[in-house]
């Protein structure tokens, strides 16, 4: 029996998506569009709105959406498989390995395309040495957390001498490393798209063996799960997941660690019941950060993670401050 | 009656005949007449012509006459001026009657070497007497100088951020922290003093070639280390008032006792400023003010060009094309588009992330984008705006026109370095968006703009005054 509270919540979440939806497709820079015109667009009624720049909006929200799914159905994932609350899908690596791919293309003076591609394999690089090194200490959680969050420092120091190198340029390279969903390519938002759900179906089918996850290592191998394997394969599907998203839009912060967190405040933590909701979380996040960045910036873009945490955190500390019952995974 | 009608018919065909020899008499006549009168004509055409000829001629002689006693009054001016000059310079009690003294010999100089270049080769005297003048404005800078040495030292000089900075004695040991600190010294023609500078300054040649010997050391641009500058045992530190770090070096390095001076880089009007701070604290203000005279004027007479075009054109310029990062107020790259055109970002301060969606509502008919040395083309931007806006992207008029320009090369460095070299951009941006003002056609106009593709110099040999194309090739050929 689902409890009401549960099914207020959600319906209250879809509606609230559905609404930055509709927003998301009304407000830009171009021009403002009353959500009433972008309705009576969706219902077929003629109006005077541009058809190609409600277009434009949409491949936009449509990669904030799947950046905020991606981002927190990895974060889910992740804690679930590290049994650290504490993680989010940049713990691998992948983030800091990805911004000193950027930055190599940069400084070396390559072109364009080969910056989102260098960033890309940056990212998978970052985790592969992660996943190497952790698997010299057994591949336990642990392990994969400390070898990580050590790597990250190692690439980031290299990134922030690469951008004392650049020169006068350093600023406006610094501003990818924020992240940004104004700047995805029309191709990227659709195999970002792609990629989250092809992320899905895999978590879908590992969903018993995460939930096993949650009784501890022996247990879930007394159960048949095979632990090592099982962390294997689904930080290898997080890691090619996550560089996709970094590459296309930059290192998006805070979804990944939020998202997880709030569902499971509010619909406590049996992994499948958790699915859903996080999904919810994360698309509502990422849209309704994106729409903030377009309402707020006054003729500027501002990046992406310079909002998601002032949306995520409030809520997550209203939650935890309320439910009190944050302390068990 | 046969008899009288053969009479009568013989007398119509007498009055035929005769009619016909009339016309015929009346046909050559008027031929010949017609052939006569037409040579005439052609010889009156051309007596005229060549009376024309010689009036333009005279005309010309005139013009040139004319434009001789123009130059020799005002060469007797300028005579009267360095004279002036030479007999103040024996009462000169302060430094503030110094710079006033500085400040006009620094005019006479420049004027006199735009007299020579207009003089040409014709009028041997003229140039004589015209080198005599230089000879003498050379002695009495030189004298200037060595008083200023004397006499402005130590100097208080009001820096770029408004600190008064004290500088004991002409400095000998110049540390430059930016490309344009190295490029204004080099237009007061103080490199020589240089003993440092940031791996950005690359020209003139000399300092690149100085550097590659080892006889420039190299401090960072971003992060210049107190200790490593100290170090060099400099007696100037010169960086801009933009750079936080350079900020920041003031009260580190006023603890060795090492004065450190901020250019100011916001406004177009800084690299004037600049020039004059520049030379007040080295000591070069004869210089400063020469160079000064030469670079307002260059600007003067790109306003006027500017506002013989009748449509200013909208303007973005995009200085970083993924994130897009485009020029706002504030800025002297600002200045530059709103004296050729209009900054339709202006509104916006600094450089300003901005999204692709944005130049659907800005519109500009113009795009002008920076290669970040040489890394992205205008197919970058236009794939970009293309990747993201969809068919969107053609309401913007630069680019369903095609009126997208990359700057490369020096052309880049003057477009993003506020030294006096932004002329040679300012001029670039006026020939790119307004071919018709230098008798250019707009085919002629590459989309990448760069010393190789478009030579400025040339185009302004032909309308431009020889100052403002001194200053221009003086920003290239270092």
């Amino acid at each position: 029996m689902v409890p009401p509270r549960t099914i207020i919540v959600t319906l209250f979440l879809l509606a609230l998506l559905l609404v930055l939806f509709t927003l998301s497709l009304s407000i830009g820079a171009y021009r403002l569009y009353s959500p009433l015109d972008i309705l009576r667009v969706v219902v077929g009624g003629g109006s005077d709105v541009d058809l190609a720049v409600i277009e434009l909006r949409l491949w936009r929200s449509i990669a904030a959406i799947s950046v905020g799914v991606g981002l927190a159905v990895s974060g889910l994932v992740i804690q679930r498989l590290l049994g650290n609350p504490m993680a989010d899908p940049y713990i691998l690596g992948i983030s800091p390995g990805a911004a000193l791919g950027y930055l190599i293309a940069v400084s070396l003076g390559l072109g364009l395309p080969l910056w989102y591609l260098l960033s890309f394999l940056g990212g998978l690089a970052a985790y592969s040495i992660v996943v190497v090194l952790a698997s010299l200490a057994g591949l336990t959680s642990l392990a994969l957390i400390v070898v990580g969050v050590s790597l990250s420092y190692v690439f980031s120091s290299a990134s922030i001498i690469l951008l004392y190198l650049l020169g006068p340029q350093a600023g406006f390279a610094l501003s990818w490393i924020f992240g940004s969903v104004a700047y995805v390519p029309r191709s990227s938002s659709l195999t970002l798209a792609l990629v989250v759900l092809a992320v899905l179906t895999v978590v879908v089918a590992y969903r018993g063996a995460l939930t096993a996850l949650l009784l501890g290592d022996e247990t879930a191998k007394a159960l048949g799960v095979r632990v090592e394997l099982l962390r294997l394969a689904l930080t290898a599907t997080i890691a090619f997941t996550v560089s996709v998203i970094t590459a296309a839009a930059g290192p998006v912060g805070f979804i990944g660690l939020t998202a997880p967190w709030i569902a499971r405040v509010a619909y406590g933590a049996d992994f499948s019941k958790l699915l859903l909701p996080t999904i919810v979380i994360g698309a509502t996040l990422g849209l309704g950060s994106d729409v903030v960045v377009r309402a707020v910036g006054g003729g500027r873009e501002l990046p992406l993670t310079a909002i998601t945490a002032l949306l995520g955190a409030p809520v997550l500390l209203y939650l935890s401050i309320r439910g009190r019952d944050v302390g068990r995974l | 009656m046969v008899g009288y009608g053969d009479q009568a018919l013989n007398a119509y065909r007498l009055m035929v005949a005769g009619l016909a020899v009339v016309v015929l008499v009346m046909i050559v006549g008027f031929t010949l007449l017609y052939s006569a009168l037409s040579s005439l004509r052609g010889e009156v055409s051309s007596i005229s012509r060549s009376l024309e000829d010689q009036a333009r001629l005279v005309g010309e002689l005139q013009r040139q006459i004319s434009a001789q006693a123009e130059t020799l009054r005002g060469l007797e001016e300028l005579r009267a001026r360095v004279e002036s000059v030479e007999r103040a310079l024996g009462g000169v009690a302060s430094a503030r009657d110094l710079e006033r003294l500085a400040e006009e010999l620094g005019r006479v100089s420049a004027q006199l070497r735009i007299l020579e270049g207009s003089v040409g080769a014709v009028n041997e005297s003229l140039r004589s007497s015209l080198r005599d003048l230089l000879g003498r404005v050379e002695a009495l800078t030189e004298r200037v100088n060595v008083l200023a040495e004397q006499m402005l030292f130590p100097v208080t000089v009001v820096d770029g951020v408004g600190d008064k900075v004290v500088i004991l004695r002409k400095p000998s040991r110049i540390v430059s922290l930016a490309p344009s600190v190295t490029e204004t010294l080099y237009y007061i023609g103080a490199l020589e003093a240089l003993v440092a500078v940031d791996p950005w300054s690359d020209f003139p040649q000399s300092v690149r070639e100085r550097r590659e010997r080892g006889e420039l050391a190299t401090v960072d641009y971003w992060s210049p280390s107190a200790e490593a500058i100290a170090a060099l045992k400099p007696d100037l530190v010169i960086g801009v008032a933009s750079v936080p770090s350079h900020r920041a070096l003031k009260s580190l390095l006023s603890q060795y006792g090492i004065p450190v001076l901020l250019l100011p880089d916001f406004k177009l009007s800084d690299v004037v400023d600049s020039l004059l701070i520049a030379g007040r604290a080295t000591g070069r203000i004869v210089e400063a003010y020469e160079a000064v005279y030469k670079v307002e004027l260059a600007i003067k007479y790109a306003s006027l060009l500017a506002s013989k075009a009748e449509l200013k054109p909208r303007i973005a310029a995009v200085v970083w094309v993924k994130p897009l990062f485009v020029v706002g107020g504030g800025t002297w790259e600002h200045d530059m588009l709103e004296l050729v055109g209009y900054n339709v970002y202006g509104d916006l301060s600094l450089w300003p992330q901005v999204s692709p969606e944005s130049m659907l509502e800005r519109a500009p008919e113009v795009i002008v984008m920076t290669s970040s040395y040489g890394m992205v083309g205008v197919e970058d931007l236009v794939n970009t705006l293309l990747e993201t806006l969809g068919d969107a992207a053609y309401k913007i008029p630069a680019l369903r026109d095609g009126r997208i320009y990359v700057l490369t090369g020096d052309y880049e460095n003057a477009f993003v370095r506020p030294s006096p070299r932004t002329i040679i951009a300012i001029y670039v941006l006026l020939a790119a968006l307004h071919p018709h003002l230098f008798d250019l056609s707009p085919a002629e106009i590459p989309r990448a703009l760069s010393p190789e593709t478009l030579d400025i110099i040339r185009i302004l040999e032909r309308i431009a005054p020889d100052p403002v194309v001194e200053v221009v090739r003086k920003g290239l050929k270092g």
